[in-house]
């Protein structure tokens, strides 16, 4: 019988020369062949919108959300994003259709360096540094892809499964409530 | 930001591939009505049919997909018992490690219409065909799922792949999921202790998984014998670095098997059989790796490389093969066309050094296989309601020659939730080497006097009174065609959101060149068997049948299954299948008086099978699932119809940690399966057993 144990390198190299003429050939093709920009992540985009519309039915905002601002946004519910993708602004714009229970929605886009004092919840996406309201003192939910920003709820991918985490004890000190089945759903409660 | 590329999937090609590179607007607008739970059910990455994906509707073939929440809540120990679920697949245990599994009939240990794949990768054996299931026995844990296509799919995957295609796709490492450890204890199940690690170094995301476990035999049904516990260890690794155009996956395995598998000792000079029951070593590699590269917003290349081998060991043989192979593909997706082409080159080492006890001879016993292949097929979308695909697969066999197998589908959508779909295929099946090849297979031996009168008073004009005749499997050199298969597939799908699913599948499948037997000239020989002394002197007959190509068959059926979320909490999975198998002709017969009984290389599987599962939550913590199956009567290979259960109950005292007790085989106890149409030795007894799992996840 044959020597059994050094057959796994014996076998590879006899292996990876018979693929290699072949496997080089087609690299040469995957390197040489020219990339262009990256496909958009709809599918994914259009998740975490649903999610972000979703957490508008279970969060309390202590203050009605008509006492907050001006006349022209009372009775309704402002759902803001921060983000440069194009895809992303214009499935989140299609919220404006819905409504929670209370109020119709609003959906804007907004740049980082505009005033969000108005919006309740906000939806960052992509690296955005400087957004005002994550230090201040609002009652404004912020959602983000980030897990190393002090947003509210960060969104994270498990198993091929979109989660998030919730920082309920800075939520609740903001004066946010957040319901228990919102809570029991989400992946990580701090 | 990196963009994800979905994994390899056969039905995607089905059903037209690169989903993923154009939009899923209209699924993806939907997703706004839905609920968080239903979303949080959602795959983020959509490779293929999820429950919750569009696709599974849109693919032109008869599938099903086991998911990893269906294979754990199955109560599965093993992939072959997982694929129990699916319509259209007959899954019957052979022994402790051994099983046969088909789609669409003609089932065997040596199963030779089926192609089973690991992420793509194919795992059907050129040497004996079939699949050796207890080598494949992938840690539960890591599939992600298992998609389940019957009929013929040979002009995209190439030969074997007659009557169906198993595509067991291994999950993506997400550093997210953390560790896990599992361990199980139970009657049959004996111990099972398995950690997985998840983890990321810099941009590579990966996961190792590791398990043991100890199994006990089975016990055969009329001899007085058990086989050994069995022992299986395996490591796993998985491997992803991704930017923003470019993904590659790497996955390694290894296993080692130490098993007691049933031989039987036939001699061609001694009468009857005796059992042999060697400890079998088995050392089992694998390694692959896949790098998609992204064009632009309509291209993609994909290169695949694989690598494997398997080396079994025991007193009675050494069993050794190895492959490689590589292939390349080029996907496009135009907004209202898809194409596919590829090519694929595959080279197959195989050595069987059996032992003299063992009754098989082959020859040569050491040989290499080459097969080159280029693929290609197309989807256009005649217009919003009617696509047609056209596919064909041309292949170059270093033994049997070239050939061609073609497709034709069409899918047409009278409205947004129902599908018709049908297709016309051809394929291919590679006789393996132990037929193709010039070998013998020592099936039984008679004494002289078990022979019929008739046969002992010719045997004795002959001067041939008193030899014990040795029956066997032989090829004398005569070159078997391929068989083939052409295939009629009709089926239709209704989808009413996410609540209720049904999808019905027909099909009418001709077979030519099945293998067959014709009957060799009998003959007075010296006995192979050197314990036989001497060895030289005329010791036995033997009546030969050969191996032939004249088989032909036709087998028409119809598969269903029907998935209802009947509330929140419970979920009703039923799957059946009606099999109507009509052999026009199977060669010449064996001569009567040989009365072989059961013996037989032929294939078999039930008329009609069953499958319902409930899973019911009852509270977040608490989840009840039984699962009923019941298998219909196989007259030719004599085994009985049964109904048999599955109850697993499952306890999540915290989101860490999981406690669930499974009883299978509840309603009958000791039924068997399956005789091994080859090397035939006694039944095993499946019995009902127990066991107690502890699972515990942890950052």
């Amino acid at each position: 019988m044959w020597k059994n144990r050094s057959f796994y390198m014996a076998y590879l190299n006899r292996a990876l020369s018979r693929v290699s003429l072949l496997s080089l050939m087609s690299l040469w093709l995957l390197v040489t062949a020219a990339p262009t920009q990256a496909q958009s992540q709809m599918r994914l985009h259009t998740l975490k919108i649903a999610y972000v519309y979703n957490f508008s039915k279970f969060i309390e905002w202590e203050n009605h959300p008509s006492e907050k601002i001006g006349a022209d946004t009372d009775h309704t519910f402002q759902l803001c994003l921060i983000s440069e993708d194009s895809q992303l602004q214009n499935t989140f714009l299609k919220l404006t259709q819905k409504s929670t229970e209370n109020a119709p929605l609003l959906a804007s886009h907004l740049k980082a360096e505009d005033n969000n004092k108005h919006c309740q919840i906000i939806y960052i996406s992509g690296t955005q540094e400087n957004i005002h309201p994550l230090d201040l003192d609002t009652q404004t939910l912020t959602v983000t892809d980030q897990a190393d920003t002090k947003a509210l709820i960060h969104f994270k991918v498990i198993n091929n499964k979109l989660r998030f985490d919730i920082d309920k004890t800075r939520a609740e000190a903001m004066g946010l409530r957040v319901s228990s089945k919102l809570l029991r759903l989400a992946h990580e409660v701090y | 930001m990196s963009l994800p590329l979905h994994r390899f999937s056969p039905l995607l090609c089905l059903s037209g591939g690169l989903a993923l590179l154009s939009s899923l607007s209209q699924a993806n607008d939907d997703m706004l009505d839905l609920s968080l739970e239903q979303l949080m059910s959602l795959d983020v990455v959509v490779t293929s049919a999820s429950k919750s994906d569009q696709k599974a509707i849109d693919a032109t073939a008869a599938i099903h997909v086991i998911t990893q929440e269906d294979i754990r809540r199955s109560g599965s120990t093993s992939i072959a018992e997982a694929l129990r679920m699916a319509p259209g697949l007959h899954v019957a245990q052979i022994s402790a490690t051994e099983w046969a599994v088909a789609s669409r009939g003609l089932n065997g240990r040596f199963s030779r219409y089926l192609l089973v794949l690991i992420d793509g990768r194919s795992i059907y054996s050129s040497l004996f065909s079939g699949v050796n299931w207890d080598e494949q026995n992938l840690i539960l844990a890591d599939i992600e799922r298992i998609e389940v296509i019957r009929g013929p799919g040979g002009s995209l995957w190439g030969s074997n792949a007659v009557n169906g295609i198993i595509n067991i796709i291994t999950r993506t490492p997400t550093p997210e999921d953390g560790q896990q450890l599992t361990l199980r204890a139970g009657d049959t199940e004996k111990a099972l202790i398995q950690g997985i690690h998840n983890g990321s170094y810099n941009d590579l995301k990966y996961r190792v998984s590791a398990q043991f476990s100890q199994q006990e035999g089975l016990s055969a049904e009329a001899l007085n014998f058990t086989e050994d516990d069995w022992y299986h260890s395996r490591v796993s690794f998985a491997g992803q670095w991704q930017d923003d155009n470019n993904q590659l996956d790497i996955n390694a395995d290894i296993a080692k098997i130490a098993a007691s598998t049933a031989w039987p000792r036939v001699s061609p000079s001694v009468p009857g059989y005796t059992l042999l029951a060697p400890k079998e070593h088995k050392d089992i590699f694998s390694l692959q790796a896949r790098w998609m590269r992204r064009l632009n917003d309509k291209n993609r290349l994909e290169l695949t490389a694989s690598a494997d081998s398997s080396d079994r060991e025991s007193d009675v043989y050494h069993w050794k093969t190895e492959n490689s192979a590589v292939d390349i593909s080029w996907l496009q997706e135009r907004e209202h066309s898809q194409l596919h082409l590829g090519l694929n080159y595959r080279w197959t080492l195989s050595r069987m050094n059996p032992a003299p006890t063992v009754g098989l001879t082959l020859s040569p016993e050491k040989d290499n296989i080459e097969i080159t292949s280029a693929y290609g097929q197309y989807q256009h979308d005649i217009t919003d309601q009617l696509q047609l695909t056209l596919g064909a697969r041309a292949e170059e066999h270093s033994e049997t020659g070239s050939n061609f197998q073609p497709t034709l589908r069409a899918m047409w959508t009278p409205a947004p939730s129902h599908r018709l779909w049908g297709a016309l295929s051809k394929a291919v099946s590679i006789p393996s080497r132990a037929v193709f090849d010039r070998s013998r297979i020592n099936i039984l031996t008679l004494p002289f006097n078990a022979l019929s009168a008739d046969s002992q008073a010719q045997l004795t004009s002959q001067g041939l009174a008193g030899f014990p005749l040795s029956v066997n499997a032989q090829n004398t050199g005569f070159e078997l065609k391929n068989t083939e298969i052409s295939s009629i597939d009709l089926g239709y799908r209704y989808q009413y959101q996410d609540q209720l699913s049904v999808d019905v599948a027909l099909f009418h499948h001709r077979y030519k060149h099945l293998l067959s037997t014709r009957n060799g000239t009998l003959t007075l020989e010296p006995t192979a068997d050197f314990s036989v002394s001497p060895p030289i002197l005329p010791t036995n007959l033997s009546q030969p049948f050969l191996y032939d190509d004249q088989g032909e068959a036709t087998t028409e059926g119809m598969e269903i299954s029907i998935n209802w979320r009947a509330t929140d909490n419970w979920h009703l999975q039923y799957s059946g299948s009606y099999l109507d198998f009509d052999s026009e002709s199977t060669g010449e017969a064996l001569p009567a008086e040989f009365d072989l009984g059961q013996l037989s290389i032929s294939e078999d599987t039930p008329t009609v099978q069953h499958s319902l599962r409930s899973l019911y939550n009852i509270n977040d913590k608490v989840s009840v699932d039984l699962w009923l199956y019941h298998y219909g009567e196989m007259k030719n290979s004599q085994v009985d119809a049964f109904t048999s259960a599955n109850l697993r109950v499952e306890w999540r005292p915290t989101d860490q940690l999981s406690l669930a007790i499974v009883g299978k085989n509840l309603l009958d106890s000791g039924r068997s399966e399956f005789y091994r149409e080859v090397f035939f030795t006694d039944r095993f007894k499946i019995e009902r057993n127990y066991f107690l799992e502890l699972q515990w996840n942890f950052d």
